[in-house]
């Protein structure tokens, strides 16, 4: 084996070495762990936005200095942020959302959403979106409204938004 | 070059505190064993017999407190359970499905004063029901755990409601 190719392959151990890697290691984990994180999309509820089985990156620093608007994909932690909701925001603080056959209605006013494909025959009475609250949603109203998770949330559980 | 005694010093310190870290848990590690425990105990391969399935059943009392308090308004499900009816339960639940896996993520254990430990963790689980059917759960859960005749029991469990319909 080439001579340079062993010493990039195998290096030796030296201080300078070790506390290069160290370095590397710890920029890597803040990076992917708490500013940029990769995550594998599970469920259909984003579809057909996202499809189950896909792969993206979480962008935590979104929210940071700023709010979530409507429209926005967010991720909603619960428990810890290994696991999050992957869901859309319709309604902010204020606002009075409903569903009536398949049309988001916000504040009386039926909402066009062309992120929305397939049919969907939803219907859910009107509900104030507290202070402090979001209401989010997933793409895929064709399931039924039962086995959707979607709902009232806080502001503060959002941790940040795909990238893609 | 970092001489070979200081690797296999450093290597024996690491190897020294993994051996503290893994022979004396403290009290949250000995809650997120439990923890992982119970999610054994519910989970379930393909292919288990009834026979297997009810003596699984009625291991709740390694993992339940009697009574045991629920507060699952997703589930409609509140009140105080006896192990023998959380015994039923599951035998009745794992019954339905071909498999499950059942995973704690994020566990935060809050050992208190009284000895008692909170525990907040995302509970996710999955299956493959006997009709085919996949099951995709996932909720935040809230229990109260104290220790009894050595095994760290659930007295209280309660699922947050994370998104609000």
């Amino acid at each position: 084996m080439d001579a340079r190719l062993k010493a990039f392959l195998f290096p030796s151990p030296t201080p300078a070495f070790v506390f290069r890697a160290l370095v590397v290691a710890a920029a890597a984990y803040l990076f992917f762990g708490h500013v940029c994180t990769p995550f594998v999309i599970r469920g259909a509820s984003m579809e057909p936005t996202y499809r189950d089985g896909s792969v993206d990156v979480l962008w935590k620093p979104r929210y940071w200095f700023s709010s979530p608007s409507r429209g926005d994909v967010v991720a909603v932690r619960l428990a810890g942020e290994r696991v999050v909701y992957l869901k859309r925001v319709v309604g902010l603080a204020g606002d009075r959302v409903a569903f009536k056959d398949g049309t988001l209605v916000l504040d009386g006013r039926p909402i066009s959403e062309p992120y929305v494909q397939g049919p969907c025959r939803w219907n859910l009475p009107e509900r104030d979106v507290e202070r402090g609250q979001v209401y989010v949603v997933g793409d895929n109203r064709a399931m039924p409204i039962e086995e959707h998770d979607f709902g009232q949330t806080s502001v503060r559980r959002i941790v940040g938004s795909p990238l893609w | 070059m970092v001489s070979r005694n200081r690797i296999l010093a450093a290597l024996g310190i690491v190897l020294l505190a993994w051996g503290l870290w893994y022979f004396f848990p403290t009290r949250q590690r000995q809650v997120g064993r439990q923890l992982k425990a119970l999610a054994a105990w519910a989970a379930k391969e393909p292919g288990e017999g009834a026979l297997a399935a009810a003596q699984t059943a009625r291991q709740a009392r390694k993992f339940f407190a009697d009574p045991c308090t629920w507060s699952a308004e997703a589930f409609e499900l509140s009140g105080r359970v006896s192990v023998d009816e959380i015994s039923q339960y599951m035998f009745a639940a794992r019954s339905r499905f071909e498999s499950l896996s059942v995973k704690f993520y994020d566990p935060v254990i809050d050992v208190q004063e009284d000895g008692s430990a909170l525990v907040t963790a995302t509970a996710r689980v999955q299956g493959v029901q006997r009709d085919g059917e996949a099951l995709n759960e996932t909720h935040e859960v809230r229990c109260v755990m104290s220790k009894e005749d050595g095994d760290w029991l659930i007295r209280k469990v309660t699922v947050v409601e994370v998104l609000r319909k």
